[in-house]
C-alpha cells in the first residue's frame, strides 16, 4: 500500500487548506445560527421608499401616502435620473414611485394609467414596498369599478387595509434548529465541493506529474495496482471530509441530527460527496495543468453554489437562474435539503421526491463516471 | 561476461521520422556503458523504448535474458532509472521521497530504511534529509533525483543525462556516486552529450547519431578508429612562412589552421609528433611562445565520423 500511504502523506500538506475552509465554514454557520436564535415574536419590517409626485395634491394620493407612512419610511430625493439610480445602487432607498401629471383625474376616470416604479432587484424590502403599493391601488381599482364616490372609496380602502393578521411563532426552537441544519448542509455544498475538488485534484496532479508517471511505469508495481491504490485514497479522503462535516453537524445540532431527518441530511450529503469524488477524478484525468484545475475547482464550487442556492435561499433566486442551476448537482442537493427540512411525516409519498432527487445526483455521478472512462480510454490509446 | 541487455534491429518511428533506426546494443554485466550523442540523436528514446515506456515498430529487446514488455515486472524490479527531468514530489521531504520510490520495489520497512540511509550517503544529502525539493539547489535536486532512482539497489541502472545543468561540485559528487554503484556490482547505462563524463566514467562507449549506432568501443578504441593521431598548437613570435612550408611537406600532417600567430596542426597516426616538431623548430631556429599537444577527443571522433560537432 505504498501509493495509498503516500497519498495521505501528500494530503497532510493540504491540512491548512482544509482547516481554513472548515474554520470559515464554522464561523459563518455559528454567526447565522446565533442570528435570530432568540427571536420570539414576529414584526413586519419597514421599507425605505421615495415618493415623487408630478401630479397635484389629491385626497387619493394623500390617502396613499398616509397608508405608506404606516408601513414604510419616506426618503426625500431630487427628481433627477442620476440621483434616483444612485439612491437605489447605494441602497438609500428600496422603492421609488413617480406619479405622472393628471394621474388622480385619469385614475378616477378609470383610464389605464401607471405610476412609474423603480426598485432594488431581488430585495426583500423592495418586494415588500411593491406589495404595499399594489395592495392600495388594486383595492382602489376594485372600489372604482363599483362606481363608489371618491370620499367613500378612500374610507373603505383605509378600513380594508387596516385589517391585519397576528403572527405567532409556534414550536420555534425545533423549527429554528431544523432551519439551521438545512442552512448548514446547504452551505456545506460549497465547502465540500471546494475542499474535495481542490485538495483531491492537487494530490492527483502530483501523482499525474509526467516524470513521476515515468517512474511509476518503470517500477515493479503495476499501473493497475497504482491506480487502485489512488482510487482507494480518493475514496477514503472524500469519506473523511464528509465525516468531518457530519461530525460538526452532530456537535452543533445533535437534537436534530439524532433523528430520521438528520439521517436523511447525512445520506443526501454522502451521495453528493460521491458525485464530487467522481467529478474531481474526472477533472484531473482531463488535464495535468494546475492552473486549469484550480480555475475549474473555484468556478464550479463557487458558481454552482451561488446559482443553486447555497448562499441565497432558492426561493429568492429567479426562475431563470434556477432553471440553469438544475444542470448542476448542487441544485438537487440543496433542493433535497430544503425538502428534508420541510418533511413532517415519514411515509413513501413524502420520501419519494427526496429519493428521486438523490437519484438525480447519482445520475450526475454516473454521467461523469462514463465521461471519465471515455477520457481514460482515449488517453490510454494515445 | 554475459549480456544484461541485448537489442536487435530496433526501429522506432514518429510518423516519417526514424528516432531509432535498426539499432543494436549489447550491454555486458558489470560495465558502465556510455551512450554518447548530440541532442536529438535518439538516446532518451532508446532508454524509454528499452524500459517499455514507448512502443516500437520492429526489433526485439531482451533484459536479463528475458523479453522486455510493459508487464515484465520481474525485470523491472531489478532496474533503476534516473530520468533526465527531476521526478520527485514537491510535498515530501528528501527522506520521504526516497522512501516512497524505494517502496515501489522494497516492501520490508527495515531493509528500506537501511537502503534510504545508504542512498542518502551515496549522493551526499545527509545534511538535507528534512528539506523539501523546493528548498534544494539545482545540483542537490539532481542528487535527490538519483537517490530516488537507485535507492532500491538495482542491478541495472539507466541514467539519462543526470548531470544536465548541474554545478561542478554536484557533478563530481554524482559521477563519484555512479562509480561507487558500479563497484558495488551494478551495470550502468549512462547517456549524455558531455564527452568528458563519458571519457572519465565509461568502460565502453556507443556513439549515436540519427537513431543509429555509428561507433562502439573503449575510449582508446574509438580514438584509434579515426585518422587523427595528435593535435599540436603552437604560438609563434612572428610569422614564419618557412615553418608552414616545412609542415606542408610532412606526410603525417593532415591539416594546418592559422589564427594570427597561432598554428593548429593535425597529425595522423601514432608517433611522437611533438618531439619531431621541436626538432624542426630548433633546426630552423624558429622562436615560439607556447607549444602544446593534445590527444584526439571523442568530439574529434564524432566530427570525423559524422562531419558534425557533438554539441551542434
Amino acid at each position: 500500500m505504498t501509493v495509498f500511504k503516500n497519498y495521505f502523506k501528500i494530503a497532510k500538506s493540504f491540512l491548512p487548506t482544509i482547516l481554513i475552509y472548515t474554520l470559515i465554514f464554522m464561523s459563518i454557520t455559528t454567526i447565522t445560527s446565533t442570528s435570530g436564535a432568540n427571536q420570539q415574536d414576529y414584526q413586519a419590517s419597514r421599507s425605505k421608499v421615495a415618493f415623487i409626485n408630478h401630479d397635484c395634491s389629491s385626497p387619493l394620493l394623500d390617502s396613499f401616502q398616509n397608508y405608506l407612512e404606516d408601513h414604510a419610511d419616506f426618503v426625500k430625493l431630487n427628481d433627477t435620473q442620476d440621483e434616483l439610480l444612485d439612491a437605489l445602487f447605494f441602497r438609500k432607498v428600496d422603492f421609488i414611485m413617480i406619479v405622472p401629471a393628471h394621474f388622480t383625474v385619469d385614475f378616477l376616470k378609470g383610464k389605464d394609467v401607471h405610476i412609474e416604479t423603480m426598485d432594488v432587484p431581488d430585495s426583500y424590502s423592495s418586494i415588500y414596498a411593491k406589495n404595499l403599493f399594489n395592495e392600495f391601488f388594486n383595492t382602489a381599482h376594485l372600489y372604482l369599478q363599483a362606481d363608489i364616490d371618491e370620499k367613500v372609496m378612500l374610507q373603505q380602502i383605509e378600513s380594508d387595509l387596516q385589517s391585519h393578521v397576528d403572527v405567532e411563532l409556534t414550536n420555534q426552537s425545533s423549527n429554528h434548529q431544523l432551519s439551521q441544519v438545512k442552512q448548514f448542509y446547504n452551505f456545506a455544498n460549497y465547502t465540500l465541493l471546494a475542499i474535495i475538488i481542490s485538495v483531491m485534484s492537487m494530490i492527483m496532479l502530483s501523482f499525474h506529474n509526467e516524470n513521476i508517471q515515468l517512474r511509476h511505469l518503470s517500477s515493479a508495481l503495476s499501473y493497475r495496482q497504482i491506480n487502485i491504490q489512488l482510487l482507494l485514497g480518493n475514496i477514503v479522503f472524500t469519506l473523511a471530509i464528509w465525516l468531518l462535516y457530519v461530525m460538526i453537524s452532530f456537535i452543533l445540532y445533535h437534537q436534530t441530527m439524532f433523528s430520521i431527518t438528520g439521517l436523511l441530511f447525512m445520506v443526501n450529503s454522502l451521495i453528493f460527496s460521491i458525485f464530487i469524488l467522481i467529478f474531481a477524478f474526472f477533472i484531473t484525468t482531463l488535464t495535468n495543468n494546475r492552473e486549469i484545475v484550480g480555475m475549474v475547482s473555484t468556478v464550479f464550487s463557487l458558481g454552482s453554489s451561488f446559482i443553486a442556492g447555497a448562499f441565497v435561499p432558492q426561493e429568492l433566486l429567479s426562475s431563470f437562474v434556477l432553471s440553469i442551476a438544475q444542470f448542476t448537482p448542487s441544485y438537487w442537493f440543496i433542493s433535497n435539503n430544503n425538502l428534508i427540512a420541510q418533511i413532517s411525516e415519514y411515509n413513501l409519498s413524502s420520501l419519494q421526491p427526496i429519493f428521486l432527487q438523490m437519484g438525480v445526483i447519482l445520475a450526475f455521478a454516473f454521467l461523469f463516471y462514463i465521461l471519465l472512462q471515455i477520457v481514460f480510454y482515449l488517453k490510454l490509446k494515445r | 561476461m554475459k549480456n544484461v541487455i541485448e537489442i536487435n534491429h530496433l526501429t522506432k518511428c514518429y510518423g516519417d521520422v526514424k528516432a531509432l533506426d535498426d539499432f543494436h546494443l549489447e550491454v555486458k554485466e558489470g560495465e558502465i556503458l556510455g551512450l554518447l550523442g548530440p541532442n536529438g540523436s535518439g538516446k532518451s528514446t532508446c532508454i524509454h523504448t528499452i524500459l517499455s515506456l514507448l512502443s516500437f515498430d520492429e526489433g526485439d529487446i531482451r533484459i536479463f535474458n528475458q523479453e522486455m514488455s510493459p508487464s515484465a515486472y520481474s525485470i523491472k524490479a531489478k532496474i533503476g532509472v534516473v530520468f533526465q527531468d527531476v521526478a520527485v514530489f514537491d510535498e515530501l521531504n528528501v527522506v520521504e521521497n526516497i522512501d516512497y520510490f524505494c517502496g515501489l520495489y522494497i516492501k520490508d520497512k527495515k531493509i528500506r530504511q537501511q537502503y534510504i540511509k545508504e542512498a542518502i550517503e551515496l549522493v551526499g544529502l545527509e545534511e538535507f534529509k528534512k528539506f523539501k525539493p523546493k528548498q534544494l539547489s539545482g545540483g542537490l535536486l539532481r542528487r535527490l533525483n538519483i537517490a530516488c532512482g537507485i535507492a532500491h539497489k538495482p542491478s541495472l541502472i539507466f541514467l539519462d543525462e543526470p548531470t544536465v545543468a548541474v554545478d561542478p561540485q554536484s557533478r563530481n559528487h554524482i559521477l563519484e556516486g555512479i562509480k561507487k554503484l558500479n563497484e558495488q556490482g551494478a551495470t550502468i547505462v549512462y547517456t549524455t552529450h558531455y564527452m568528458e563524463e563519458v571519457e572519465q566514467l565509461c568502460h565502453e562507449i556507443v556513439i549515436m547519431d540519427k537513431g543509429r549506432v555509428i561507433a562502439r568501443g573503449t575510449n582508446d578504441e574509438l580514438k584509434n578508429k579515426i585518422s587523427l593521431g595528435e593535435k599540436i598548437t603552437i604560438v609563434l613570435n612572428q610569422k614564419e612562412e618557412e615553418l608552414i612550408s616545412l609542415l606542408k611537406a610532412d606526410q603525417q600532417v593532415i591539416s594546418i589552421q592559422k589564427e594570427n600567430l597561432t598554428l593548429h596542426i593535425a597529425y595522423q597516426g601514432k608517433g611522437n609528433h611533438l618531439a619531431d616538431l621541436i626538432d624542426v623548430l630548433r633546426e630552423s631556429n624558429i622562436q615560439y611562445q607556447t607549444l602544446f599537444s593534445e590527444r584526439p577527443t571523442l568530439n574529434d571522433v564524432f566530427l570525423e565520423l559524422t562531419g558534425k560537432q557533438l554539441r551542434d
